[in-house]
């Protein structure tokens, strides 16, 4: 299995947590993890159908596991040369350790190797009901576009 | 998605259905969570199956309301004529022996269409439950095609 060690954190609990990296998903630990939280987009109308299954493969992930070695957060993305974007695919947190900024920690390493990969911005994709990524992250039912609501929103920011 | 047949089991009625890929929301969630289930029980390869989602077709059962009760998720690969299937998967615990076998028989069928001469599937040998639905619809192999993990068990 290819990882490498990034960091050990301590969560909002004061619980302390494993940061890895991979290279790619495929070869990660974390596809339990990831093929529960796509279920649960697609019965809840959160992703598209057409998910991103020949990208996954080859993403790269960062993912925070405790002592006993249990996935408990992940954000898997991929580097796009073209437009210099680490581009979010999804991110996973289990359900039994919500809230306590676990995802936070793997971002700021997603955000670390973005930069040592040379990317200048960051780029993400949730829909618009997803109500933990986007009304975290905006004003929430004030979003629209169009005259409209929007199906999917972008996130972006520069590094 | 092209309707096969409706059949009653148990007087409860079903509809088989036939698709050349993964298009309904509802089937692919299944699928994924037995995905996660057989990685959790170690029973799967993840680099084997997952990514061949792009190219899966899929024979399922549905109740009359709509609700997704289990099938079989395979690839025709034309490399080596076969059938493959992928995953057998179940929502709830409807998907008995008798519904299992009559998605056996269409996937032979739609395998033999295609031009395939073979079927495979993978079953870990601790995967009692596929091992018995396996053996119940005279799945009886041909060949074995016998594995062994060459790294310990958490590396997987």
């Amino acid at each position: 299995m290819n990882r490498i060690f990034l960091a050990t954190q301590s969560d909002k609990l004061g619980n302390e947590v494993s940061v890895y990296y991979s290279e790619q998903v495929e070869q990660s630990p974390i596809l339990s993890l990831l093929f529960n939280t796509c279920s649960t987009l697609l019965d809840n109308n959160l992703a598209p159908v057409k998910f991103y299954w020949n990208r996954l493969p080859n993403a790269k992930v960062v993912w925070a596991e405790d002592s006993t070695k249990k996935i408990l957060s992940a954000i898997v993305f991929e580097f796009q040369p073209d437009r210099q974007a680490a581009f979010i695919l999804t991110t996973l947190t289990d359900p039994t350790v919500g809230n306590r900024g676990i995802n936070k920690i793997c971002f700021r390493y997603y955000i670390q190797k973005a930069k040592e990969n040379n990317m200048v911005r960051t780029l993400g994709l949730a829909s618009v009901n997803n109500d933990a990524v986007v009304k975290k992250n905006t004003q929430g039912d004030n979003v629209s576009w169009g005259g409209g609501k929007p199906l999917w929103i972008i996130f972006t920011d520069k590094l | 998605m092209k309707l096969l047949e409706t059949v009653t089991i148990n007087k409860n009625d079903y509809s088989i259905w036939y698709s050349n890929h993964i298009s309904l929301r509802s089937v692919l969630s299944a699928i994924l969570k037995n995905f996660a289930s057989q990685l959790d029980k170690k029973f799967i390869v993840p680099t084997l199956v997952w990514h061949q989602l792009e190219d899966a077709q899929v024979i399922y059962v549905s109740s009359v309301e709509d609700e997704i009760i289990g099938g079989i998720c395979f690839r025709v690969d034309t490399e080596f004529n076969m059938g493959e299937i992928f995953i057998v998967f179940k929502e709830g615990t409807h998907y008995t022996k008798d519904l299992h076998e009559i998605c056996v028989r269409h996937f032979k069928s739609v395998v033999k269409e295609a031009g395939m001469t073979v079927i495979v599937q993978h079953i870990h040998v601790d995967d009692h439950d596929y091992l018995e639905l396996a053996r119940y619809v005279d799945l009886k192999p041909t060949y074995y095609f016998l594995s062994q993990w060459l790294v310990d068990n958490d590396q997987q």
